[in-house]
Formats: C-alpha cells, structure tokens, sequence
C-alpha cells in the first residue's frame, strides 16, 4: 500500500463524511467550522496533485477571509439553533435526485478509460508558482486585471449594500442636540389667530 | 494507484452532495452560501485534476481566477444577506417567499 | 267556373279578415251582416258548381294555380281537383256555415267577442274549403292544421274560463298526435310514388312495384301507410282511443259545436279516407282494423252517452257514435255510403246542436238537463226540430238518416267475413244504444214537469235563431231521397262496386223489415219505459249491471289513461335528462372537464411556492433528466 493512496483514502473520507454532515447539520457554527475541515483537507488534496500555490492560497483566501467573513457574520446576526423539522421524506427525494446525478457523472467519467493517463513526474526544480506566473502574467493578462476590477467592484457592491440613509431606530445624538435653540423647538400661538 | 478516475470520481461526489446541499437546507441561507462554495471547490479540484494529468498550467491560472471571483462573491452574498436579516430579523427561509405564485 | 271556384276562398278569408281587423269601424251587427251574406254568397257558388258538375258527365275540374316549393320531383303548390264528391262536400260544409253564420249572429248577440268569433268561423270554413278542394296531399295537411287550430281558438273562444283552456289545448294535443302518424303517412305515400299530387298516386297505383317496397309488422308497405293516415283520421274524427277531445270540446260556444265538432272537421277524417280511396282499396289488413275501431266506437261511445247529463255532452257523444258508423263504413270499403251518411248526419247532428243551444239560451245558460223538463210547451218550435232530429239520428223509416243508416247495415253484410259480421252486430247494438240515449235526451228534456227555476222567463228565441234550425229540420227529413246519386258516386278514379239497389220504394220496404228496425222499437220501448215513465226495473239492481254502469260512466278511464302515459313520458324523460344530460353530459364534459383543470391547476400551483429551494430543486432535476436524456442517446 502506498502512502499516497492510504493519504487519498484518508482525505476524500474525511471531505465526503464532512460534506455530508454540513448539510445536515442544525448548528451554523459546527456548519462553518465544518467547511473549514473540508477546506484543509481539499488542500491536502491538491498538493497531492502537485498544485501547492494554489493549496497555499485556498487556505488563505478561503478559509482565513471567506471563512472568516462567514463567522463573523453568523456571530453578529445570533442566529438561534432550530430545532430538526421533519423533512424525511423530501430528504429522501433530494438525495435520490444527487444520486441519478452522481450515476450520470459517473457514466461520463468512465465513458472514456481515464485510468491509463500517465502521471507526469517533474524534476525537482519544477516551480509551480514560477509556472503559474509565467501563464498569468503573459497569456492571461487581460482577465487577470479584470480579477482585479472584479474585486473592486465586489467592496463597493458590499459596502454599498448595507449603507443606509434611513434611520432605523431613535438615537441620541448630543452633538446636535446641544445646538437647538428655543426658537426651533416652541411656537406660541395666540387665542386670536385660530 | 490512485488513478485519474478515482480522483474525479471524488469530485463528482462532492458536486453532488453540494447540489443536494443547496435545497435540503431549511433552516437559513448562510448554508446555502456555504454550499455554493463547496460546489465551486469541487469544479476547481476538477480543474486542478485535469491540469495535473494534461501538464498543462491553464487549469491552474483558471482556478487562481475562479478563486477570486468566488471570494468576491460570498463577500457580496453575506452583504446581502446582512441587508436581509436587517429586515426580517430572522434568516428564515420560509419566510422568503415573496415570489409565490 | 274556376273563378267562381277560385272566389269562394276568397270571400272566406276576405270575411274574416275584415270581422277580424275591423276594430272600431264596423259595429257588431254589421259585421254580422256581412260575414253571413259573404259565406252565403260562397255557399251560392258551390251550388252553382256543383250543379254544372253533376249535369255534365264526369267533369272534373282540375288545376295547379300557385307552385310554393319545386324542386325537381318534390312539388308543393296549391291547387283544386273537383269531382263528384268534393263539390258535394264543398255544398255540405258551405251550407253548414252560413246556416250557423246566420244563428251565431243571435246566438252571440251579448257577446263582447262577437267580431271575433265571426272572423274564427270564417277562418275555419276558408281552411275547411282548403282542405276539400286540394288536389294533393300537402294542401290537404295544410287545411287539416288550419282546421284543428281555429278548433283550437274556437273552443277555447272563452279564454278566462280555465276549463276552455284546457279543454282547448287537449283538442289540439291530441289532434298533434294524430298529425305526427298523418306526416309519416304522407312521406311513405311520397316516398313510394315520388309525388303528393293526387292524380299521379292515382294513376301509378297500379303500376306500383309492391315487391320492391319493405313489409312493416307483417303489413305491407300500402297497408302501413293507410294505417298511419288513418290513424290521423282517427284523431281529427275522434275515434277510439283519441276520442277524448270531443266531449271536452263542448266547452266552446254551441254554434261552433254544431259547425266544427258535428258537421265539417271531425268530417275532415272521413273525407280524406274517401278522397284517397283508390289507394285505401289496396289495403288488405288496414281496411279490417278501420272497420274494427268504427265498429268499437260506435258502440262503446254510446253507452257512455245514456249515461251523461250535460245536453251538449250527450250530443257530442253521440256525434262520435255515428262517425264511429261512418268508419265502420270505410271499413269495408264503401266509400260513397260513409259519405252519404256524413251528409246526412251533418244536418241532423247540426241541428240536434243548435235545437241544444235554444234551449241552453231560453234556459239561461243553464246545460243540466236534470233541471231541464216539461219544455214541449214552452219551446214549442225548438221542441219540433229537436224531434225530427232525434227521429233522424235513431233511424225512423223515411227520415234521412233511416237510408243512410240502413245503407250502412246492409252494406256491412255484403263482405263474407267473421269481422265485418261483428262489426254487423255491434252496429246493430249500437243503433239500439243510439235510440236509448237519444229518446232518453228527448223525454228529459221536453216532458215531464219542468225542474229548473225561473218557470216564467222560459221563452222561445228570435226568429234568427228559428231559421237556420227549421231549414236544417227540413234538411233533415228530405235530404236522404237523394240516396242515388250517393250510390253511383265515383271518387276520381274509384268507381263503386254493385250494390243492390232497385229502387227507393224496395229499399223502404227492405229497410222496415230489418233487425235495425227490430233495434229501434226494442229502443223505444225501453226508453219510454225508463224515462217517460220512470218505471224501475229489478234487473237494474243487478250487481253486475251496476259495475259495468260504473265502467261506462268512468268514460272507460281513457282520460286517466293519457294522463298516467303522459306523466309517465314525463317521468322518463326527466330520468334520461337528469342520466344523460345532466350527469354524464354536463358533469363529464361541460362542467367536469373544467373542474378537472381546476383541480390540476390548484396542484401545478404549487409549483411556485416562492421558496428558493424549491426551484432550485426544480432546476437541479430538470438539469438531472435533460442530461439523463443526452446520456441515454450518446453513450
């Protein structure tokens, strides 16, 4: 037994049992921190793949800012923990549905034999990142600015989204209440001009 | 030997559990969210597979993009899902159905 | 002499138009005027032509004036063919009118309606003259409807009595069913000899090709279309089973019983079984149950009348006796002598009706005639005519109806078969029962003392009423000498069979000593009994007497009887309506299919329900089958 296959096993169970019960789940938080394992060991699994930049990244962009950002989120909004709604029977229908859809991905899969591709082995100075930046930088220059723009836009999207003029809720506000004046806040009428 | 067709074999699984996950969830939205980020680590994983087994790099630059764009939107998503809280004071799906015919 | 033809239908309808669209114009009795001198002209006429027809030898006059409906072989038009017997039954018919034309003008003097009943009558004599003249088959259906709707306004002339109306609309119910037999007759005639004109079905009898046509029931195809004619006869001449109309008719004014219901349109039925007389002889099995229906009628019709105290019912009953006599005679196949009787019973039966009406009149408008009596020597006159009726209807030697009676009877014997030997006897049985209730009605009425009230205001009418009855009383006393030129009559192209007749004188002779003679005095001798005298008789206590004098006084249930059948139509009816229509066809169909869509539609709703999972769900399974799909066709 291979260590790689042993290390395979181990990681796609441990994704597959995770995914599972991250849907299942009723508690957001053990759903979060759920999808932080997935993430980690998806990592794992694309270095088995011999794609390290790319793991490197996904665990710091995914899991410490999206991730991060998700928690934060659940914490603010203080969502309670429902309680199970009993939804057997259209569970059972839904994973029925992802199983056909599983059996036809299969039958694609194995439409063509891809067990006889070869594994390419690189010498040891092969540099994915150097590689990786070769191809960004030249050929895919273009959509690599756009990424840029594209984030750009998601900040202001964000920010733009929850900015509000409206005012929600009575505040104080001492810094204009000390510059009212008498003349702005009373009106005396007399009886004669009713 | 871990061949090719076990390791797409594992990514098609994960695609289809993140498609049940999308409409199993009942209780809040943040798991919806959470499942589309699952579907999208599966197709980059499916990318990262086949990049590796074609020795071609493009796979890779496209996942490096995919990421972003992904970041990018969960990021919008919990904007608008704070907005969304902000008026409903719950994160209810059942109380999302403005659309009913 | 076709203007003179031509202008008595127009004189007809002229009168009642201007009776009937005259409101303010003219008064009543103008309009009397006139409506009587015009049917009287009209009456002129056909004398004229009937005279010029029966000096010439076999003239026949015949011609298409008007063509409605021509399409290759299918022709409707309107026409006359006059012969021997049409102009005889044109003189009977216009005579009949203007002689009740005359005493209607008295008769509904107080009658706020007056102009209107006049423009009826003429109506009904213009229909009637359609009807007689018509030289195919259409226009005698045409006269035929026309004839049994102003039966139907006459009887129910006075409309706010609730008994007319439905008296009324029974007539023209029943004459409706008769009409539907009547139709299928025509179409079967037509369809065998491909036209309705009279002269063609005539010529081409002979020629029929009887193999090719159907046998229905064991009849063939002639004997079935006679029948179902017949059987329109039956219902217009009020034979059994649809009789019934005919005493519920009497709800109309009298002058109008003695015209339609006595003398022309029950008539009607009669006269077309003589008209299409060469068709009637190729019958075997109809000419048989027309003799056995005539037959029945006639008697059991009868007993029903000894039992009857309305004056105008007991009448009506007996009209319906004697054309059961007049049918028995169409039964075997003597065509002329059924006519001979029509014509003379139309006098005396006309007269019977309008001697009724005087006496109603003098009375007050009272019609029991258990508060009738002892009238002889109030109503002089009346009684008279009244008399010489009577002595016609029951066959008294040398009044007019003792040689068209006798005819029949002996004419009845000339067939060697058990059923007209039958029908000899039940005749013979129902003349006996004709004398019983027609002397019972003559001694009720005119002797003894009188029972009703007001003794003193009891007097003889005006002389417009006395007219028009001596003239039908001497009608009814001499008319029956013209017995000959009933015998040799030919109907177009039937001529009579040899009857043997030598003489007036023998004939007399040969009629006083037969059983109908027998008949008669047995008759009197009862009748004086039971109802001059008023003895009682012990056998009358019999039990079985009595049962079957409940029997007839029940009028044989044959009112009960259309009634149950008509409920029972209705019933069924309703039953397939509320099956068929209502549950299969509406609920299915009509109001199911929609409910239906309803139902689905309130399932496919929802569909979208709003909820976000729910129509991901939706596109993840559409995704799912739409790549199952490509999978199932590619790999």
């Amino acid at each position: 037994m291979d260590i790689l296959t042993i290390l395979f096993y181990l990681v796609t169970s441990v994704i597959i049992i995770s995914s599972m019960s991250l849907i299942i789940v009723n508690n957001t938080v053990h759903a979060a921190l759920l999808l932080v394992l997935i993430f980690f060991n998806s990592a794992i699994l694309w270095l088995m793949l011999k794609a390290e930049f790319l793991s490197i990244v996904l665990v710091l962009v995914y899991v410490g800012a999206v991730l991060v950002l998700f928690l934060f989120v659940i914490m603010l909004l203080d969502l309670p923990i429902k309680e199970k709604v009993n939804q057997k029977l259209y569970l059972l229908f839904s994973l029925i549905i992802s199983l056909i859809m599983f059996i036809e991905l299969y039958m694609v899969i194995f439409y063509h034999d891809f067990s006889q591709v070869a594994e390419i082995s690189h010498s040891s100075e092969f540099n994915n990142t150097y590689e990786i930046g070769l191809l960004l930088f030249t050929k895919h220059l273009f959509s690599f600015e756009i990424t840029a723009l594209i984030l750009l836009v998601a900040i202001i999207a964000a920010i733009a989204i929850n900015m509000t003029n409206k005012q929600r809720a009575l505040k104080q506000d001492p810094a204009r209440q000390i510059e009212e004046t008498k003349q702005s806040r009373l009106r005396i009428i007399k009886d004669k001009d009713l | 030997m871990i061949t090719m067709s076990h390791y797409l074999v594992f990514s098609a699984l994960l695609f289809c559990i993140s498609v049940a996950g999308i409409f199993i969830n009942r209780r809040n939205i943040l798991l919806l969210l959470m499942s589309i980020e699952l579907m999208l680590l599966s197709v980059n994983t499916n990318f990262i597979i086949f990049s590796h087994y074609s020795n071609d790099m493009t796979g890779q630059v496209f996942v490096f993009f995919i990421l972003a764009v992904a970041a990018a939107e969960s990021a919008i998503g919990l904007a608008i899902i704070v907005s969304l809280f902000r008026i409903r004071n719950s994160l209810e799906i059942n109380l999302i159905n403005k659309l009913k015919g | 002499m076709e203007s003179l033809l031509l202008s008595i239908p127009i004189l007809l309808i002229l009168s009642s138009i201007i009776t009937g669209f005259s409101s303010k114009l003219l008064n009543n009795f103008y309009s009397g005027i006139i409506s009587t001198s015009l049917v009287t002209l009209s009456f002129i006429f056909s004398i004229i032509i009937c005279f010029n027809i029966y000096s010439s030898d076999n003239l026949t006059l015949y011609e298409n004036f008007y063509s409605w409906i021509s399409v290759s072989n299918f022709n409707i038009g309107i026409g006359y063919l006059i012969d021997k017997y049409s102009a005889a039954m044109l003189v009977v018919v216009l005579l009949i009118s203007s002689v009740v034309h005359l005493y209607s003008m008295s008769y509904m003097e107080k009658e706020k309606e007056y102009k209107r009943f006049f423009s009826y009558i003429a109506l009904f004599t213009f229909s009637m003259i359609l009807l007689v003249i018509s030289n195919n088959l259409i226009q005698l259906f045409i006269g035929w409807e026309g004839v049994g709707l102003v039966s139907y306004l006459l009887i129910g002339f006075f409309y706010k009595k609730r008994s007319a109306i439905h008296a009324n609309l029974k007539a023209f119910l029943i004459n409706r069913i008769g009409d539907m037999f009547f139709i299928l007759g025509i179409a079967m005639i037509y369809t065998a000899f491909d036209s309705f004109d009279y002269r063609t079905i005539f010529l081409n009898i002979n020629e029929l090709d009887l193999d090719n046509l159907k046998t229905y029931f064991g009849l063939s195809y002639i004997d079935l279309s006679c029948l179902l004619l017949f059987i329109g006869a039956m219902a217009k001449s009020a034979q059994i089973p649809l009789h019934i109309w005919l005493p519920d008719s009497m709800e109309g004014p009298t002058p109008i019983s003695a015209l339609i219901h006595a003398a022309t349109m029950v008539t009607a039925g009669i006269f077309m079984v003589g008209r299409l007389s060469p068709v009637y002889e190729m019958c075997y099995i109809t000419t048989n149950i027309i003799l056995i229906i005539g037959a029945s009628t006639a008697l059991f019709i009868g007993l029903i009348a000894i039992f009857e105290n309305d004056i105008k019912k007991v009448i009506a009953y007996s009209t319906i006796s004697q054309l059961g006599y007049m049918v028995s005679a169409l039964g075997i196949n003597a065509y002329t002598i059924s006519f001979f009787h029509l014509y003379t019973h139309a006098f005396f039966k006309a007269l019977l009706f309008l001697c009724a009406g005087s006496v109603i009149m003098s009375l007050h408008h009272n019609q029991d005639i258990l508060k009738m009596g002892g009238l002889k020597s109030k109503l002089p006159i009346t009684y008279i005519c009244f008399l010489i009726g009577t002595l016609s209807i029951i066959g008294f030697p040398l009044t007019s109806g003792f040689f068209s009676k006798d005819l029949i009877l002996e004419v009845m014997l000339y067939k060697d078969s058990t059923i007209s030997f039958v029908a000899y006897v039940m005749l013979i049985l129902g003349a006996l029962v004709t004398t019983i209730y027609s002397l019972r009605l003559l001694f009720i009425v005119f002797y003894g003392d009188y029972r009703g009230d007001n003794a003193n205001s009891v007097k003889e009418q005006s002389l417009i009423i006395l007219i028009p009855l001596i003239i039908l009383a001497l009608l009814s006393l001499f008319s029956g000498y013209s017995i000959k030129i009933f015998i040799d009559m030919p109907i177009f192209m039937w001529s009579p069979s040899e009857i043997k007749y030598q003489g007036l004188l023998p004939f007399i002779t040969h009629g006083i000593f037969s059983p109908a003679t027998l008949s008669l005095l047995i008759g009197f001798y009862i009748s004086i009994k039971l109802y001059k005298e008023k003895t009682d008789f012990k056998f009358l206590k019999f039990f079985l007497f009595e049962k079957s004098v409940a029997a007839i006084k029940s009028k044989y249930k044959f009112d009960e009887l259309f009634l149950y059948l008509s409920l029972f139509m209705k019933k069924s009816s309703l039953y397939f309506s509320n099956k068929m229509d209502i549950a299969l066809i509406d609920g299915l169909i009509v109001n199911g299919i929609p409910k239906r869509i309803n139902i689905l539609s309130t399932y496919l709703r929802t569909i979208s329900s709003g909820y976000l999972y729910h129509y991901a769900f939706l596109i993840v399974l559409s995704l799912v089958i739409i790549f199952a799909v490509i999978l199932v066709r590619v790999l």
